[in-house]
């Protein structure tokens, strides 16, 4: 399957305008910040903290470098998606989630020289929710996933809305 | 030059009949689901991911039975929803929204509602109060490109809330942010940020926001 990356329109999942323009309101009103500065930096180093570890807290958390991305094939199904993850010290890095049955041996992602771990899908539009799954063991959330959901089972899943 | 692993889009139809490779009770309330003629695929998949995680079967057996209970309550409160609308209602559900509330975020058009039910429950679970996130969600329906707006408003919130607002500055910030983005397109409800308050779901009585501005 090979792609045609001039023909395609990229969209970025992130909000884009909506939070541009959001902010600007915030900007506009810093008096309304309802959470002080320092509980901010507190809950952002205590994320940060958590988010060192996976959810079995057994290794630190990988790190992607960017969001999904996602490619749109322009009127034409299904939407290509691009998934990478930074772990050098992985021996693999799959990706699971709803679009696969849960399958964590199914869509294997290609190690690059410098440690991430790079994977593209091909979905039809959708919410799907899914995570990376490091070494067959370790399921971890795709740190730079614009929104997560609790999975019912105690852990949080990444989501993608394509 | 970094290569990339190209995955078919059919690897979603891996193992997904109904009911096959799960444990027995599984597998049972997975058939349950599709015979009382619930989106069972929905909970096929929770059960599929509770094995992958290695979650025992016994907590994936209570968590596939409120899940169907929550699509129940779904489609009683959206019988003429899609299957993939009454995901999102049980999702909703499942965040703490009542049955009015997710009446209260469709609009007719079952792709845009099927979203606007997956962002009311995501808005839920980031801690916006039900009322805030109704607005929000009935606010990006009413836009002209609402399934684009939909689709962000939840995302927006989130990275709201990761840069140190509130869950209800968010969801003042986003609905500001839709208006701002459509300027005299978005139907305002009532309650929202210069508004006069009305009922918690603010049903339109402009009638600008489609069938959002209806009473249904």
């Amino acid at each position: 399957m090979s792609e045609e990356p001039g023909r395609d329109l990229i969209v970025h999942p992130a909000p884009g305008d909506l939070l541009s323009r959001a902010m600007a309101r915030e900007a506009a009103t810093p008096r309304h910040r309802a959470w002080p500065t320092v509980a901010a930096a507190a809950a952002a180093l205590a994320i940060g903290l958590v988010g060192g570890w996976t959810a079995r807290g057994e290794r630190p958390a990988p790190v992607a470098e960017e969001a999904p991305t996602v490619v749109v094939a322009a009127s034409l199904q299904p939407v290509s998606v691009r998934l990478a993850l930074h772990d050098p010290d992985a021996e693999s890095v799959t990706v699971a989630g709803s679009f696969n049955g849960w399958n964590p041996e199914s869509v294997p992602l290609e190690r690059a020289e410098d440690g991430t771990w790079h994977g593209q899908l091909r979905l039809p539009r959708g919410r799907y929710e899914y995570l990376f799954v490091v070494d067959g063991t370790s399921w971890v959330s795709d740190p730079t996933a614009p929104l997560t959901t609790p999975d019912d089972f105690g852990q949080v899943n990444a989501v993608l809305d394509v | 030059m970094l290569r990339t692993v190209i995955v078919a889009w059919l690897a979603l139809w891996a193992g997904t009949a109904f009911g096959a490779e799960l444990p027995p009770d599984l597998a049972a309330t997975v058939a349950r689901a599709e015979a009382e003629g619930l989106p069972a695929e929905a909970v096929q998949s929770k059960a599929l991911e509770g094995l992958a995680k290695g979650v025992s079967e016994a907590r994936i057996a209570l968590v596939l039975d409120a899940l169907v209970v929550d699509l129940g309550r779904a489609r009683e409160a959206l019988p003429d929803g899609s299957a993939e609308m009454w995901v999102g209602g049980a999702r909703a559900l499942r965040s703490g929204a009542k049955l009015e509330a997710i009446r209260g975020v469709v609009g007719g058009d079952v792709e845009v509602d099927a979203r606007a039910l997956h962002a009311l429950a995501d808005l839920l679970a980031l801690g916006v109060a039900e009322a805030d996130a109704v607005r929000v969600v009935r606010a990006a329906g009413s836009t002209p490109t609402a399934a684009a707006d939909i689709s962000v408003v939840a995302t927006t919130a989130a990275a709201l809330i990761g840069r140190g607002s509130s869950p209800t500055l968010a969801a003042n910030q986003v609905l500001a942010g839709l208006i701002g983005q459509h300027a005299g397109a978005v139907s305002l409800p009532d309650g929202a940020p210069g508004k006069s308050n009305g009922n918690a779901y603010g049903h339109d009585k402009g009638g600008k926001g489609k069938a959002w501005g209806k009473d249904r």
